[in-house]
């Protein structure tokens, strides 16, 4: 008698759950708050799915399609010199008034325009959610106001906006120690990546947050940007709103550096932070897959798969008010 | 024709840009992992427990160490977590099985028309054993039996050291054979050639 074969046949006729009940669990944002190291919104492309096409299980033919379904947007579109540009919006970012910081009982607003893969036009999303992390309201499009109520949760990625703009009153102003610093910070360490992409999303995560950077911290980030191997900008890069600025985009080779590359070593994404080519206020993020790709068994099309654009900010005393 | 899919390490790699990707993630392990809880916890929680095993995988994106090609072991790292939060019920079914016979576990998930089938002897001799063993036993020896993990991959999942996987696995054996009346040399070579 094998004990390990006897409890292998107990039970043993539980079943796999259908693809329908499956399908339902998947995870769907928002649901509670934002996601440390992507961006919510970004959640919204995963669990709309527009741009992934499935094609069945391991080992089925991949349709036919055109590479050319969704055309990449390129056009218009020139390289700039990363650090002279960098160091421009660095100058100009100091020199912004210093932003107040909210009461724990206001609610920070946050309006996006959204559009994901092939959606045929961008979605408005906004958000309120409470300075002290424990409540946020949503609404999508023409829809209803959803509320959620957010229980601290131990292990969870996510800091509150309050913890955020504390823990931004507190970073170094001084670019090479703010480089430093978000290289090296235990809380944003991911194995397995390379320290300029992870100086780089941390940065992304900081500019997609609801609390503003202050003048002098973002003065320091431009100048940190500028020095990091595989930064690159370009002018003409448009947000989900249509404005145009400079997209400032991270495509270090080294290893780990989350960049993909084909076998020529052309890369076959692109994620674009942008900002307005002037204020340098941050707009949005674009990002571009240049190639069909599969991944494990869904069929990944070239086109624009996510656009956005930060329309508008402000802090105020209910959900559902919006600031003046 | 895909024969070679990015292996689990890049899929989370890129869905830490590109969240589309985490698809991939949970279409390659989610309907085994609902399986393996739906054994320990029956169908009302399974999907409770396997929806929120991949929020907070997603949300952890960023910890995941990718020198680890399968994402096995971490997945079922963060179901023990929660599958853990309902070890009273998870117990409850084991004790009624072993004194009635009858497995409400499988009763859930079973057409309930021809479910009501009695237990063997030997399965509820099994099921109290499995009450009795301590919740970390139980977990490392379940891990083994039903979700086929590795002793390295036990002590990964669990967050504990390969010798504690085999200590504790050895216990809840010796425990579980001695429940079912017997011991069988046979099985302790096995258990050494496993390791």
């Amino acid at each position: 008698m094998d004990d390990l074969k006897l409890l292998g046949e107990l039970r043993a006729d539980a079943p796999e759950p259908s693809a329908d009940r499956l399908d339902a669990l998947r995870p769907r944002a928002p649901r509670r708050r934002h996601v440390r190291f992507v961006p919510p919104l970004l959640l919204v492309a995963a669990a709309a799915g527009v741009a992934v096409v499935v094609v069945g299980g391991v080992g089925t033919p991949v349709p036919d399609l055109p590479t050319t379904a969704r055309p990449v947007v390129t056009a218009g579109i020139r390289p700039m010199n990363a650090e002279v540009v960098l160091r421009r919006a660095a100058r100009v970012a100091e020199r912004g008034a210093p932003v107040p910081a909210p009461r724990d009982d206001q609610w920070v607003y946050w309006k996006l325009l959204v559009q994901n893969g092939d959606d045929p036009a961008p979605i408005a999303e906004e958000y309120w959610m409470r300075f002290d992390g424990t409540a946020q309201s949503f609404r999508r499009a023409q829809g209803g106001m959803e509320h959620l109520a957010i229980e601290p949760e131990p292990g969870d990625d996510q800091l509150t906006p309050r913890e955020f703009a504390a823990e931004f009153a507190e970073l170094p102003t001084d670019p090479a120690r703010l480089l430093d610093h978000v290289k090296n910070d235990p809380v944003w360490k991911a194995d397995g990546e390379h320290e300029d992409a992870r100086a780089f999303r941390v940065f992304s995560v900081f500019l997609y947050q609801e609390v503003p950077l202050p003048p002098k911290l973002r003065g320091a980030m431009f100048r940190a940007l500028a020095e990091i191997p595989g930064v690159r900008v370009d002018a003409g890069v448009r947000d989900a709103a249509g404005r145009t600025g400079i997209g400032v985009a991270f495509e270090g080779d080294v290893p780990g550096s989350g960049v993909r590359r084909d076998l020529n070593g052309q890369v076959t994404t692109r994620s674009y932070l942008i900002f307005d080519d002037t204020t340098y206020e941050f707009l949005g993020r674009r990002e571009e897959r240049f190639k069909n790709e599969i991944l494990g068994t869904i069929l990944v099309r070239a086109g624009t798969e996510f656009v956005s654009a930060v329309v508008a900010t402000g802090v105020v005393d209910e959900p559902g008010q919006i600031p003046g | 024709m895909i024969t070679h899919g990015p292996d689990d390490a890049e899929v989370i790699e890129r869905a830490r840009r590109d969240p589309a990707a985490f698809s991939v993630l949970f279409d390659r392990h989610a309907p085994a992992l609902h399986r393996y809880v739906l054994r320990r916890l029956g169908d009302s929680l399974a999907d409770d427990v396997v929806a929120e095993t991949f929020l907070t995988a997603f949300r952890r994106l960023g910890r995941y160490d990718t020198a680890h090609r399968d994402a096995r072991p971490w997945l079922h790292g963060i179901a023990a977590n929660l599958i853990g939060r309902h070890r009273r019920a998870e117990l409850r079914a084991y004790l009624a099985l072993a004194r009635t016979g009858v497995d409400e576990v499988a009763e859930s998930y079973a057409d309930r028309v021809e479910a009501r089938v009695s237990a063997s002897a030997l399965h509820r001799e099994l099921a109290e054993a499995l009450a009795v063993l301590s919740p970390g036993d139980r977990e490392v020896l379940l891990l083994v039996a039903w979700a086929d993990l590795s002793y390295e991959e036990v002590a990964r999942a669990l967050g504990i050291p390969i010798g504690t996987v085999r200590s504790r696995l050895h216990r809840a054996r010796r425990k579980t054979r001695a429940a079912l009346g017997g011991s069988d040399p046979s099985a302790v070579q096995e258990e050494a050639r496993r390791g």
